[in-house]
């Protein structure tokens, strides 16, 4: 497995571990801000993927219609 | 009977097999064997095929031409392709009913009269189930299938013979994700039908395995196929290596209704490429839209957890805040009691200590007017005593006085002159005594009346 792929999951582990925090109310007022941070910058990874993909396709259509 | 030292002309042989294998082969019979290569029809409409029968190993036994002529060619080769979706072509295993004949001039003819498409079905089934039970008794059959799909994808192998009818569609939507950085497809390429099929594939898949790349995924794909097609790709080695790998591998060579032995063995089986690269597609979407879910719900709640400890604060704001005003207020009333009592505590206490002061003044007053009386009375007392004993004193002094100055006017010189003496002095100094006297020294003599001077001539 590619290295960006298992970065890809340990981000999405990650996620899914912070969101079972908030589940359980186990977050503490100190905790929230770094929490938030954290996956704020995952996601800006992930709207960046989704961002790129969509243009793509943006692109892929346009061609598709011109031709 | 023939001799060893009998000659013959190469026809008389040549006719006396002819003669054998007519007699042999009276009538068509039905033969097995593998299409080494089938030639396009020629002008006439014939076809010339290549039979070959190989061992277990798929060592060469032996081979011979065949033909089909045309006359039965549209009917054989219609028979087998309705029956087998497929073409007439090399590597495929046949079952024919052929007339046998030999020609003094053109050899052993295999003319193909007819032909059995279930035999190839049939055979291309029973090798199908040997490979797969095979695998099964090596126990690797499974192992690809249990790999841990991947999360995501990040580079993908892919390989598909060139050209493929499918592999168009998959790269159309394969390179979205390539020209955007989300996944790279790397294609190698592969034989996917005939006898090099098996070699082909294996290469293939050991070049993917033995680069230093570190693929997500295999991908095996091939565009639509007949049934015959689909069976080159069911060959014991490339099941094998998919076995053993790695890496999961997705297959797509296939049909709903034509399952292989790669299908059986890969980690995921879908019916064609454009199916696999709608899988990896959905799961990269999926998966950021997945994470991006994640991530809202997070904020959402991480907003009401703010939220609730903001209300929580609130609450303990206010509480601290009524329970100060409470305390403040308690501690004021307490204080203005405090302030009053002192106050009137103080009050009174200064009163009581002015009354004191007052009184101690006036006692202290009474007694410094009696003792100053009394030092008054003492003083004038002692100053009447000392006065009339200071006048006493100053009496007798005076009389004491007068008495000295007396007897001073009874010694003044010229008083003692008047007695008959006289005072010498010498340099101012009264001389008493003559010894103090040399001869020359000048005298001054004081008489009762004048003063002489004299001078010392000598003495006794």
């Amino acid at each position: 497995m590619t290295k960006e792929t298992q970065n890809l999951e340990k981000q999405y582990q990650r996620l899914t571990e912070i969101e079972a925090k908030f589940n359980k109310n186990e977050v503490g007022l100190n905790d929230i801000l770094e929490l938030v941070e954290e996956s704020s910058t995952i996601e800006k990874e992930i709207l960046s993927r989704i961002n790129e993909i969509e243009k793509a396709l943006m692109e892929k259509i346009d061609k598709e219609e011109k031709a | 009977m023939n001799t060893m030292n009998d000659v013959y002309k190469l026809s008389d042989i040549m006719e006396s097999i002819s003669r054998n294998v007519n007699d042999l082969f009276p009538f068509p019979i039905w033969i097995t064997a593998e299409v080494s290569s089938i030639s396009k029809p020629a002008a006439r409409g014939h076809y010339y095929l290549e039979l070959v029968e190989t061992d277990a190993s798929g060592n060469e036994i032996c081979k011979n031409k065949a033909s089909i002529w045309a006359s039965k060619a549209a009917s054989i080769l219609e028979k087998f392709k309705t029956n087998t979706g497929s073409e007439l072509k090399s590597g495929l295993k046949i079952q024919v009913k052929c007339r046998i004949s030999f020609h003094k001039q053109y050899q052993l003819s295999i003319s193909i009269e007819d032909i059995n498409p279930e035999f190839t079905l049939g055979g291309m089934e029973a090798k199908m189930k040997q490979i797969m039970a095979r695998l099964d008794k090596e126990n690797i059959s499974h192992l690809n299938k249990q790999i841990r799909a991947p999360f995501d994808f990040s580079r993908i192998a892919v390989i598909s013979p060139a050209e493929a009818a499918g592999l168009g569609d998959f790269k159309k939507d394969a390179e979205i994700l390539d020209q955007s950085n989300i996944c790279r497809f790397d294609y190698y390429q592969a034989i996917f039908q005939g006898k090099d099929t098996n070699n082909s594939v294996t290469q293939a898949i050991k070049s993917v395995i033995n680069s230093d790349i570190l693929y997500d995924a295999i991908i095996l794909i091939r565009g639509g196929g007949s049934k015959t097609d689909l069976h080159f790709l069911n060959e014991y080695d490339i099941a094998k290596e998919i076995c053993l790998s790695k890496i999961p591998f997705f297959v797509g060579v296939g049909h709903e209704r034509d399952k292989g032995v790669l299908d059986y063995v890969a980690n995921i089986s879908f019916d064609t490429p454009s199916k696999v690269i709608g899988h990896i597609f959905s799961v990269i979407v999926n998966n950021s839209n997945l994470m991006k879910n994640k991530i809202a719900l997070i904020n959402t709640m991480a907003s009401k957890s703010l939220n609730q400890y903001k209300s929580t604060i609130e609450k303990i704001k206010l509480n601290i805040f009524n329970q100060s005003r409470l305390k403040i207020t308690r501690s004021k009333n307490m204080v203005e009691n405090k302030y009053t009592s002192i106050k009137n505590k103080s009050r009174s206490q200064v009163q009581e200590f002015k009354t004191t002061v007052l009184n101690k003044n006036k006692t202290i007053k009474l007694r410094a007017t009696n003792k100053i009386e009394i030092i008054r009375t003492d003083t004038l007392t002692k100053k009447k005593t000392i006065l009339s004993k200071s006048i006493q004193v100053l009496e007798l002094k005076r009389s004491q006085v007068t008495a000295i100055n007396k007897l001073i006017q009874t010694y003044r010189p010229e008083n003692i002159s008047k007695l008959g003496f006289i005072i010498a002095m010498k340099d101012g100094k009264i001389v008493t005594e003559s010894s103090n006297l040399e001869a020359g020294d000048m005298l001054e003599i004081i008489f009762k009346d004048s003063r002489i001077k004299v001078k010392v001539i000598g003495g006794e």
